[in-house]
């Protein structure tokens, strides 16, 4: 713990603006691992999400209009019980889902998000389990037809060619095909990006981004599978990383992989089950907010850690 | 807004009035001035650029220089594919791709991609990396596509339980083949002398037809034949016959080539794949990538013993030679 800062990240529908209400009430509430050190200075944000909570409801998606969202929210945090030493801050940049998409899209990122990803020794990454937003990988069904008609189309394009210069020259092969933006496809849809494959880009900006110690250890990375309580029993005793090796295996593929980061899955439920659901709102109003809520780790599967907070500590512990 | 003249003593820069009596806006000796239509004879100062947030770096096709640093840094298999437009180089790419997205290319996982991006497109039929970007993104690319340069895709894959094999795969245009057969236009296959291995693609519906299989057979041995002179010491080649879904293509189809290739010394093997079809189909798509990876292996080279063991020799000058300790006296 010495003044760093980290970040949270993902995709939209993650889980994200959840799991921060929950984190802000496990730091204030001082029950777990890390404790909030004061109480930050804007917490609308945080707090409005909590209020969801406390009433039994998932927060709501953020408007996607909202450019300039005011879902920024920095936590000081320390160990529970460790008054010495300088606080580390939890930071979750001003942006939505939808704008991390368009980060993924164009690469362009603004100032302001480039500076704290730069800053920033460690981050989350947070992928929600049966979002409906989560797209899935691409199949033949999908694609053969896609190049079929891009061929067709260059076959045309390069007769139409042929035939305004005859054989003179020799092809270079810059057909020009018709102007389309970057991202779509040549029938104008827009191309898509599998969550997996999102999430591998993700992990590329965070390897590109996050400082590292000079002679130190490797920046850490948690990777959040948010809404746990959703999988089958029987899954979710195998633990984090298979589910993602099953759903997502290129991303699991990356991050076995991956050298220059240090990274560890986690699954974590907000709520300890679905509170769409009225029969578990019932069960929820009885034990509230601070009696629900649990973390999942690939050494204990089957184990609910009551702790929010384990996941951003370990992120924070060098 | 001044009108001029060229003529002396004309005032009609401050009266309007043209001393030879013509109209000031079509008088011959008039200065043309910019506000009229008329380019401007110093060019206007460019417009200031419109504040551009800052990339991360992006995951479309490497350019050599992109993909030489990768080969600096760890061992690239750098793999030649060539073969006529519509051979199926593509859809042999994009197969290979969403078997990996989907862990279904037996033996091997996903380890890592610098161009998932491009992979992603491609897949999709969106633009290749050739293709001209609309000129307003120009300036957000640091490197704008050249069409004079590969382009190159890179995947790497572990094998098995520890190995991992890091891939160079080129999406070339199919006219860059022509080009190279009917022009020998080079330039840019320079690259493929340093191949791996070279696969070469040939359309398996065009040689399942009697009538179409001689030209593709001949244009593949022209092929060869420039590959021969630009490389001279020759890498693997397969010949990869795509569309197996629509059947086999019989082995008697490729004698001439594969004959022809044994007597100059080439190595010359046959991969059928079928990259997209019918999941219910003896060919499923898929079929074949996983040998045609196989192919990619680099070759270990057989283990020669350090020294050879030639007994004594009458006038051996190599002094140390003679204190080998042989295994035979031990």
């Amino acid at each position: 713990m010495s003044g760093k800062t980290y970040i949270l990240v993902g995709g939209p529908d993650c889980g994200k603006s959840n799991y921060i209400a929950r984190l802000w009430e496990a730091v204030r509430s001082k029950t777990g691992t890390l404790v909030a050190t004061i109480t930050p200075k804007r917490i609308k944000f945080v707090e409005d999400a909590l209020e969801h909570l406390l009433m039994g409801e998932f927060v709501p998606r953020s408007s996607p209009d909202v450019e300039e969202s005011k879902g920024s929210f920095e936590v000081s945090l320390r160990r529970n019980g460790d008054a010495t030493g300088p606080p580390s801050d939890i930071i979750v940049p001003d942006v939505t889902g939808e704008l991390w998409k368009k980060t993924l899209e164009t690469s362009e990122i603004p100032q302001e998000w480039l500076n704290s990803l730069q800053s920033a020794s460690g981050a989350l990454l947070l992928v929600r389990v049966g979002s409906k937003l989560n797209e899935v990988a691409l199949d033949w069904v999908t694609c053969a037809p896609l190049l079929r008609r891009r061929a067709k189309l260059r076959g045309r394009q390069e007769e139409e060619a042929a035939s305004k210069q005859g054989k003179d020259g020799p092809v270079d092969g810059s057909t020009a095909l018709p102007e389309t933006s970057a991202g779509e496809t040549d029938a104008g849809h827009a191309v898509k990006i599998p969550t997996q494959i999102a999430l591998c880009e993700f992990l590329r900006f965070l390897e590109h981004g996050l400082k590292s110690e000079a002679g130190g250890s490797r920046p850490r990375v948690a990777v959040l599978v948010t809404a746990w309580d959703r999988l089958d029993p029987e899954k979710r005793v195998q633990g984090p990383m298979a589910y993602l090796r099953k759903e997502y295996p290129m991303f699991a593929g990356r991050l076995d992989d991956i050298e220059t980061l240090e990274v560890k899955t986690f699954g974590v439920s907000v709520a300890s089950g679905d509170l769409d659901d009225p029969k578990y709102k019932e069960e929820f109003y009885k034990k509230g907010l601070h009696g629900a809520g649990y973390v999942v780790t690939d050494e204990q599967p089957a184990d609910f850690l009551p702790d929010l907070t384990l996941p951003v500590s370990w992120v924070m512990n060098t | 807004m001044a009108l001029g003249c060229t003529k002396d003593n004309c005032t009609v820069a401050d009266t309007g009035i043209c001393i030879a009596e013509n109209e000031a806006a079509t008088c011959p000796f008039r200065i043309k001035t910019p506000g009229e239509g008329e380019p401007a004879e110093t060019p206007e100062p460019p417009l200031s650029e419109p504040s551009q947030n800052p990339t991360l770096p992006h995951s479309r096709s490497l350019t050599p220089e992109a993909a030489a640093k990768l080969m600096a840094a760890r061992y690239q298999t750098l793999v030649g594919i060539l073969g006529d437009p519509d051979a199926g180089k593509t859809g042999a790419l994009v197969s290979l791709f969403l078997l990996i997205s989907r862990a279904k290319l037996p033996g091997y996982s996903f380890a890592d991609s610098k161009t998932l991006s491009a992979f992603n497109e491609i897949s999709q039929g969106a633009l290749d990396w050739d293709e001209n970007d609309p000129p307003e993104q120009f300036t957000q690319h640091t490197e704008m596509a050249d069409p004079r340069k590969p382009g190159f895709l890179h995947l790497r894959l572990r094998r098995g339980e520890s190995e991992k094999i890091d891939f160079l795969l080129p999406d070339l245009p199919g006219e860059w083949s022509q080009s190279f057969i009917d022009e020998d236009n080079n330039e840019r296959l320079q690259f493929l002398r340093g191949a791996d291995v070279i696969w070469i693609m040939m359309d398996g519906s065009r040689l399942r037809q009697a009538s179409m299989r001689g030209h593709v057979v001949h244009r593949t041995q022209l092929l060869i034949s420039r590959l021969r002179e630009l490389i001279g010491d020759m890498p693997p080649l397969v010949l990869v016959l795509s569309r197996r879904d629509g059947g086999e293509v019989p082995s008697s189809v490729l004698a001439p080539l594969t004959e022809e290739a044994a007597k100059d010394g080439l190595r010359v093997s046959v991969v059928q794949i079928a990259s997209f079809g019918d999941e219910n189909a003896e060919a499923k798509p898929g079929f074949g990538i996983v040998e045609l990876m196989e192919t990619c292996r680099p070759e270990v080279p057989e283990l020669l013993p350090t020294w050879r063991d030639v007994g004594p020799q009458p006038d051996e000058v190599r002094s140390m030679m003679r204190y080998r300790v042989r295994e035979q006296q031990s």
